[in-house]
């Protein structure tokens, strides 16, 4: 079985991020169950979901010994719950609330070979006593909870791909680690690490032996492309700037569900990419399709198959048991849409090969392809 | 506790791959029952392949066993009817169906980190001098008994490092644990922790770990016992048997109603205190201190406010 897994409380600010979520998930045609985790007092009144099967889960926003206010504690804490309490088995997707699918993950994991997103610009020294798992000098304090400290760690990231019967193993380990890090790791300004349940993740799995193969699987919106190349899935754990460095989308600022303008570029193309989806979105809610932006890239999406009967074209997408019939001018825009031009380009060149005005074929062109793109049969680049 | 949740004896039949059959009785919270519906409900995943779980079913009353793969498991018949989930309305009777019921214990396999583990073992090993004769407390008095209880503890756990690694990290467990064993999640008093070392010829008789007329006892909820040795494990017997609820029944009858859980390394298993249970024999060939099986073993008390 394979299990996309994230872990939310049942705040609005985790509805609007779920429901992008699993609106990616299943236009991605990923395959298994969709688990989301809700870190809840009120079990009986659990959020709902179209897909996504919402699990309660006990609420952990507090460490019950040293009350250190870190609502983070929810994600190992509902795992451990979720591994021990449903006895899942297979590979688990871990992702964050604030992660959306480009495109299905095919892989799946044995338990003892983890993989997980290499985490760009991030990394350790050789560990020893006075430097543990690598982590530098400020971490000296786990000398004084861990048996071992001279452990190498694996420099990776959420999102991860880790067998159930991995994370039953570290699990309680990653909570209680979670919570020492919290506790005693102070930043140059004295500030606790608010990503000190990853620096637990990677020390508990140090302390078990489980060794991830980092791998391109979640691509942050502030990261070049290089840095994960081709990454499945789209991290907007950071602002999406446009050129000039300003936010054109903010999940801290945003509000759901409003449509977010696409008029400047973003630095960089899984800001865009990630626009573009939150739109679809919108769309798809309200039940209007926009036209595809001038500058954006139409490609055929995997896994869609063409038939031809007679001058028609059908499209058919089985993953998704969904199919489409193209008329002689939708045929001729879908024949161009290899992901090498611009839908400016595309009327461009259907307006010489037809001789029809150039602005009213690109206009035709703007709405069939995003037409196609808001049914799922295309993607933009 | 009705006749919907009373524990019962269901007649099992498990066909495999292959079109065999076995038969046997299953109390209905037996965890092995249990696990063929897990098994069951995974069935067959080649994406990656799956080694399988290792399956064993009591036949003639216990005197034989049959022994195959999860992944060969076909299907489970029961009579009477055995639900996943109870439905409502239901008639209780001989017939009627039953819910499957949790198992009697919780069992947690890699409990401490690898390290944690064998330095518990060196700690336990360094200290052998300090191990005691065990006891036993009854007419509300500790006493030794060695026609009852035969091992040796080490009880200056107490003042190590190692009681509160156990406590900190059972406590992150504890939600499940309780959940699993229908009791309900609590604060707990966390001054009960031993060390145990039990070599050849030790035991440790049918009893259980609370008593409402001990003051000592009475509000111990949830024992544990958490396994450590040398590996490859250098002694063999030594299974907590564990009875079902209802000790009226005859304990070895058709072994129906007694689990048995042999000592795995690293591994911990948790029960509600007041169940029957016992230490069979431990053979250890050579006698050796080093070879011995070792137990932390605690109770989890309800805290008093």
């Amino acid at each position: 079985m394979f299990y996309t897994v994230f872990s939310t409380n049942d705040s609005p600010f985790m509805q609007w991020q779920s429901d992008l979520l699993e609106y990616s998930w299943k236009r991605a045609g990923q395959e298994g169950a969709l688990i989301r985790l809700v870190a809840t007092d009120d079990p009986q009144n659990l959020p709902t979901q179209k897909y996504a099967q919402c699990v309660a889960t006990r609420l952990w926003d507090t460490h019950p010994e040293t009350k250190d206010a870190y609502p983070v504690y929810n994600k190992p804490a509902s795992l451990l719950e979720w591994v021990f309490r449903d006895r899942p088995e297979g590979t688990v997707l871990l992702l964050d609330p604030d992660c959306v699918f480009r495109r299905a993950i095919e892989r799946r994991v044995a338990p003892g070979f983890p993989a997980s997103q290499a985490w760009a610009h991030f990394s350790t020294d050789n560990p020893d006593e006075d430097n543990p798992f690598g982590l530098g000098e400020r971490f000296a304090f786990l000398q004084d909870h861990c048996a071992r400290v001279d452990l190498r760690i694996d420099p990776v990231m959420i999102p991860t791909l880790i067998h159930t019967r991995d994370l039953r193993k570290i699990g309680a380990r990653w909570l209680e680690l979670t919570g020492i890090v919290r506790e005693n790791y102070r930043d140059g300004e004295g500030n606790r690490a608010w990503e000190s349940d990853m620096f637990a993740y990677l020390a508990a799995n140090a302390e078990y032996g489980l060794h991830h193969e980092p791998i391109s699987l979640g691509i942050c919106t502030n990261w070049e492309a290089e840095d994960a190349p081709d990454a499945p899935i789209i991290h907007y754990c950071n602002a999406v700037l446009n050129k000039d460095g300003n936010a054109l989308f903010d999940k801290h600022r945003y509000k759901p569900w409003t449509r977010v303008d696409t008029a400047n570029e973003s630095q960089h193309a899984s800001g865009s990419e990630l626009i573009a989806l939150l739109n679809a979105h919108i769309d798809n809610l309200l039940g209007v399709v926009s036209p595809a932006a001038l500058n954006s890239h139409p490609v055929w999406r995997d896994g869609v198959m063409e038939g031809r009967v007679h001058d028609d074209l059908l499209l058919e997408y089985p993953r998704e048991d969904k199919s489409l019939w193209l008329n002689h001018s939708g045929k001729a825009i879908w024949a161009l849409c290899d992901g090498s031009r611009t839908i400016g380009q595309i009327g461009s060149e259907l307006s010489a090969q037809f001789s029809v005005d150039r602005d009213s074929l690109t206009a035709q062109v703007q709405t069939t392809a995003g037409q196609l793109h808001a049914t799922g049969f295309l993607d933009m680049r | 506790m009705d006749n919907n949740n009373a524990i019962r004896n269901i007649e099992v039949e498990v066909t495999l791959k292959g079109g065999q059959i076995h038969a046997c009785i299953l109390p209905s919270n037996s965890p092995l029952l249990h696990e063929l519906y897990v098994a069951l409900a995974h069935g067959d995943r080649p994406d990656p392949p799956q080694p399988g779980i290792l399956l064993q079913l009591p036949l003639q009353g216990g005197t034989a066993a049959v022994s195959f793969l999860s992944t060969s498991l076909v299907s489970v018949t029961t009579k009477p009817a055995v639900l996943i989930k109870p439905q409502q309305g239901a008639a209780a009777g001989q017939g009627s169906p039953v819910a499957l019921k949790s198992p009697a214990y919780f069992r947690i396999d890699d409990f401490l980190t690898p390290d944690e583990n064998s330095q518990l073992l060196e700690y336990a090993l360094a200290n052998e001098e300090n191990f005691e004769g065990s006891s036993v407390i009854t007419d509300k008095q500790r006493r030794t008994d060695p026609q009852f209880r035969k091992s040796r503890v080490l009880f200056s756990i107490h003042k190590m490092k190692w009681r509160q690694v156990f406590i900190n990290r059972i406590k992150l467990h504890l939600p499940q644990i309780a959940s699993a064993l229908g009791e309900e999640n609590f604060q707990f008093d966390d001054n009960e922790v031993q060390l145990t070392a039990s070599n050849d010829g030790d035991f440790f008789k049918r009893h259980a770990d609370s008593d409402r007329n001990s003051a000592e006892v009475s509000g111990r909820i949830i024992t544990f016992v958490y396994y450590f040795h040398q590996t490859p494990k250098p002694y063999a017997g030594g299974d907590l048997l564990l009875y079902s609820e209802d000790a009226s029944r005859p304990a070895y009858d058709s072994g129906s109603n007694v689990i048995a859980i042999a000592p795995q390394n690293n591994c911990l298993v948790a029960f509600a205190s007041h169940l029957l249970h016992e230490v069979d024999m431990v053979r250890c060939p050579s006698a050796k201190f080093a070879d011995s099986r070792f137990t932390i073993n605690g109770w989890l008390r309800r805290e008093v406010s």
